[in-house]
């Protein structure tokens, strides 16, 4: 496995653990109190930052185990990478543009938050599903 | 769904005949990763046009030697 698909890997995983212990902390204040007293903001941002120091903290650990291709990116890495994220572009649109709707509607901030947050975590999904399939079945073909 | 290329090659034998050539030992001569040429073998990849010339270039022989597509029908 090359050092960049490692890097998608490591990108999705945190992802995925990042955004769903956030969605239990928040969901078990919900549970217990009005969504309107939750403190979301500190754990979302605090959310942000640990993807971003979790991301580099484990790609720095795997490239020090296996330094021999450690941040080696060719054409075909670039390809992918950029596939990847055409492919995760439509819910981040998705997402801001709900983000708009629910703020024209004066929906609570909370709710905005929430809906553009949980657009970007869909989007970095995707995107990161599909590098992987771009490495495990190849680069489509447009 | 992804589209298999319909480029084939002669790489995995042209890499036999000059002195067993090792994958690693290829992608470090045309400064790619070695998956990239793993991909290229198993027809999973469609090198650049630039790719192609130096894999050829590599072997010392013309790029329609290494890759080969085949006559749409009709041909």
């Amino acid at each position: 496995m090359s050092s960049q698909e490692k890097g998608v890997w490591i990108e999705l995983t945190v992802a995925v653990a990042i955004y769903a212990t956030y969605a239990v902390i928040v969901l078990g204040q919900v549970t217990h109190s009005s969504w309107a007293t939750v403190a979301y903001v500190p754990l979302m941002l605090g959310a942000v930052a640990a993807s971003v120091v979790a991301t580099v903290v484990i790609r720095t650990v795997v490239a020090a185990i296996s330094p021999k291709d450690a941040g080696k990116r060719d054409i075909r890495d670039r390809q992918i990478y950029r596939f990847g994220e055409y492919a995760g572009r439509w819910a981040v649109i998705a997402g801001a543009l709900g983000g708009l709707v629910l703020a024209t509607l004066r929906i609570e901030p909370f709710w905005i938050a929430n809906e553009i947050y949980v657009a970007f975590f869909i989007s970095a999904v995707v995107a990161g599903i599909a590098k992987l399939i771009g490495y495990r079945r190849g680069v489509p073909a447009w | 769904m992804v589209k298999p290329t319909r480029v084939t090659n002669s790489i995995r034998s042209m890499r036999a005949e000059h002195g067993d050539l090792t994958q690693a030992e290829l992608a470090d001569r045309i400064g790619v990763t070695r998956q990239t040429v793993i991909a290229i073998e198993q027809g999973k990849y469609s090198p650049t046009l630039e790719m192609a010339f130096q894999i050829a270039q590599v072997f010392g022989v013309s790029i329609d030697d290494v890759f080969h597509y085949p006559a749409s029908a009709g041909e």
